[in-house]
């Protein structure tokens, strides 16, 4: 963590000499999502509103950083919903969870 | 204007079987996705070139398959277009294993000329080429693609008409749809389209129609463009073993740049373009081109283009040979301007305005999208939003 060194610039304002911030992008969102007994999504839920899916129009597995203690094992799916749009959500197998990302 | 042609058939099948002495007896393919050259045994097996491979391979099983290297090809076409300059000052190149000559003030009889050609080829490369000759390319070409390897054709001037009369129109050089309409309206040989009026067939074709119409009446005023030939250095390394790691090629390439450099033909001059090229483990070649922005005469400046380019585009194969050649050698050094001049302009206004933003508050509100892992099979590690930070 770099201290704060107090310096002004021409305004008399305080400013910061610190390291730039960097945040990644397109982290994936948390997602209601219902599935079939066999784990086939069905509908999502965006916005407070319930979309049904038409087709699952592919289907992919990642697995990465097997060698961390957070390892990434997700199942993500391309679906096509009931109002046309495309969107691409997933299946973290290590927690369960939904989440929507794309890809 | 007498034009000689002389054409290698499957040029790129008879550098291998010259290269890979081993496959002299077997039937060749060569491509990756697609078929580039395939031998005569193949061709004979209903082969064609650009047919998918794996059609050509349930064609012909027996086939010795082979990636194409088309920048080997192209350097064993280039000595053979060196040595034709020897028999004519006006050389063309026509595409691989194809050439053009002037006879142009030349002393000797068109005849004895294409047997010298044919007969000189074969004991200086071992090709076995046809010649034709003619006043135009056009009916030079045809005449020595319609004779075999080893033979020459010679159609006196006047004649070319009727030397293409009985002729298919696939000799033409346009695209398929061109002759699928010549094909719709019956048109099979040069002598149908010839017979027509150039008007009427203008009308049905266009442009092209007239440069069909005569081309297939033997008129081709398409003038000879010589090669120009250029001094360059070349220096190539042998690896002791094939270099997977990106340091040990690096670390060769380098070496070779600073001995191309310190070559005493490049005799002080100031070098425009780099070409590395590597000759890969299991076949096939790679070749990257760095034209600098300015010409350098100092290999360290050079070398850190080239290693720019290489970090970009490094080779995707374990690499056996590396060569390093320096083109355009030039006495002086041209600079070359911006072509986007008013990009500098733009990026001070952005930081103008930045400074403007961080007076009034103090978080950063505009951010830069940087690559942080672009290859990464997680979405997330691919891309990251940095803090702008305008330059001071």
């Amino acid at each position: 963590m770099v201290a704060h060194t107090g310096a002004t610039d021409s305004t008399g304002r305080l400013r910061t000499f610190g390291v730039a911030q960097v945040r990644p992008l397109n982290r994936p969102r948390p997602l209601r999502v219902e599935a079939d007994a066999d784990d086939h999504p069905v509908a999502v839920w965006l916005s407070d509103r319930r979309y049904g899916v038409e087709a699952v129009l592919e289907r992919w597995r990642i697995d990465d950083e097997w060698w961390r203690q957070k390892l990434v094992s997700r199942l993500y799916h391309r679906l096509l919903l009931e109002d046309g749009r495309t969107v691409d959500v997933y299946r973290d197998l290590t927690t369960g969870r939904w989440a929507r990302q794309s890809y | 204007m007498p034009i000689a042609c002389l054409s290698i058939p499957r040029f790129a099948v008879e550098v291998e079987r010259r290269r890979r002495p081993e496959l002299s007896a077997r039937l060749i393919l060569i491509g990756d996705a697609a078929v580039f050259d395939c031998s005569l045994g193949a061709e004979s097996a209903s082969v064609a070139r650009g047919m998918r491979m794996s059609e050509a391979i349930g064609l012909c099983h027996r086939a010795a398959v082979l990636l194409s290297d088309i920048p080997y090809y192209k350097r064993q076409f280039d000595e053979v277009l060196d040595f034709l300059m020897e028999l004519s000052p006006e050389v063309e190149a026509g595409g691989l294993g194809l050439a053009y000559l002037s006879l142009n003030g030349l002393p000797v009889a068109p005849v004895a000329f294409a047997e010298g050609l044919v007969a000189s080829l074969h004991r200086r490369f071992g090709f076995m080429a046809a010649a034709g000759v003619a006043c135009g390319k056009f009916p030079a070409r045809v005449a020595a693609v319609v004779v075999r390897p080893g033979l020459t054709k010679v159609i006196p001037a006047g004649d070319e008409a009727s030397f293409l009369a009985p002729l298919p129109v696939s000799h033409l050089p346009f695209g398929d749809a061109l002759h699928w309409r010549l094909h719709l309206l019956g048109l099979e040989t040069m002598a149908d389209i010839a017979r027509l009026p150039l008007g009427a067939f203008q009308q049905q074709f266009g442009p092209e129609g007239k440069r069909c119409w005569e081309l297939a009446s033997g008129l081709d005023l398409e003038p000879l463009v010589p090669r120009l030939t250029e001094e360059t250095v070349v220096r190539r390394l042998q690896l002791p073993a094939p270099a997977v790691n990106i340091e040990a090629i690096y670390m060769a390439v380098e070496r070779l740049i600073y001995a191309a450099y310190g070559d005493p033909v490049r005799g002080g001059r100031w070098v425009r373009k780099v070409i590395v090229r590597a000759n890969m483990e299991i076949g096939g070649a790679w070749e990257l081109p760095v034209a600098f922005r300015e010409a350098l005469s100092n290999p360290r400046d050079a070398w850190f283009a080239v290693k720019t380019a290489i970090t970009r585009r490094p080779p995707d194969r374990p690499v056996e040979e590396l060569a390093v050649e320096l083109i355009g050698l030039s006495s002086e050094s041209g600079k070359q301007a911006s072509m986007f001049e008013n990009k500098g302009k733009l990026w001070r206004q952005i930081e103008e305005m930045m400074r403007q933003l961080r007076a009034g508050q103090s978080a950063a509100s505009v951010g830069k999208v940087v690559e942080v892992e672009p290859w990464s099979r997680i979405p997330e590690r691919r891309t990251a939003l940095a803090d702008f930070e305008p330059s001071a």
